[in-house]
């Protein structure tokens, strides 16, 4: 994500004693300095992360291994939090065709996704027989949508194409 | 990536479409769901700084992909 070069950085927070104030937690400091995109970034600091897991007992399964965007970083390691494997999901049955069906176009409210599913409503309209398409929109892209809208789309369509992450 | 296991659990087929930066964010997330077989349309990134035009080559470019993640 483009960082904006020209923001200043805020000074130190001071009390109202005038003392410098001690350490901040790191996520509330770098929301302090704007260094954020304005979600919330929570340095996985050791004595976090240990916080984290002693409240879910042991951990020893490696569930990805995570290439940092940085190549020349070493990989990045993650440990299952949770001491419950995932159960494997399986995807829904597919139609041979969107003949006849609803679409349903969500817009994740990132910005130009909306230009992306402009198109694709068009190429939907133009070369499948659709029976209607149906345009939703979540309040942000930082969060799964709401129960209620997950819920709306799911009683009124047939398939879903959900974009656009950037 | 949650809202496409979820929809894809209550039965609904659906197709994520995602820039490249996200891949991996996606399929790390798609694997602590036990969604290891959920496939998202990979499109190139970045989006933000591609005028309007460029956005809808994207979708032009990604369609059949969508298609054939939404049918069988």
């Amino acid at each position: 994500m483009p960082r904006k070069a020209t923001t200043p950085r805020r000074p130190p927070r001071r009390t109202t004693s005038g003392v410098s104030a001690p350490a901040l937690d790191p996520a509330e400091e770098l929301c302090a300095r704007d260094v954020t995109d304005g979600l919330p970034v929570v340095p996985p600091t050791r004595e976090s992360v240990q916080r984290a897991l002693d409240g879910v007992g042991p951990v020893d399964e490696l569930i990805a291994r995570v290439q940092p965007a940085d190549e020349e970083n070493p990989m990045t390691e993650y440990l299952d939090p949770t001491d419950s494997v995932a159960v494997p999901r399986k995807t829904a049955p597919r139609p041979p065709s969107l003949d006849g069906k609803v679409v349903t176009l969500l817009d994740i409210s990132k910005a130009k996704g909306d230009h992306l599913l402009d198109r694709l409503e068009e190429l939907l309209r133009a070369r499948t027989g659709a029976k209607a398409i149906v345009r939703r929109r979540k309040p942000t892209f930082a969060r799964p949508a709401p129960d209620a809208l997950r819920r709306e789309i799911v009683g009124a369509t047939d398939v879903v194409i959900e974009a656009l992450a950037d | 990536m949650h809202d496409g296991v979820f929809f894809e659990d209550q039965g609904i087929p659906t197709a994520t479409v995602i820039s490249a930066e996200f891949r991996r964010a996606a399929t790390a997330q798609a694997d602590a769901l036990g969604a290891g077989a959920y496939r998202t349309v990979v499109v190139a990134h970045p989006i933000q700084p591609l005028t309007r035009e460029e956005v809808r080559a994207l979708a032009d470019a990604a369609f059949d992909e969508i298609l054939a993640r939404l049918t069988r």
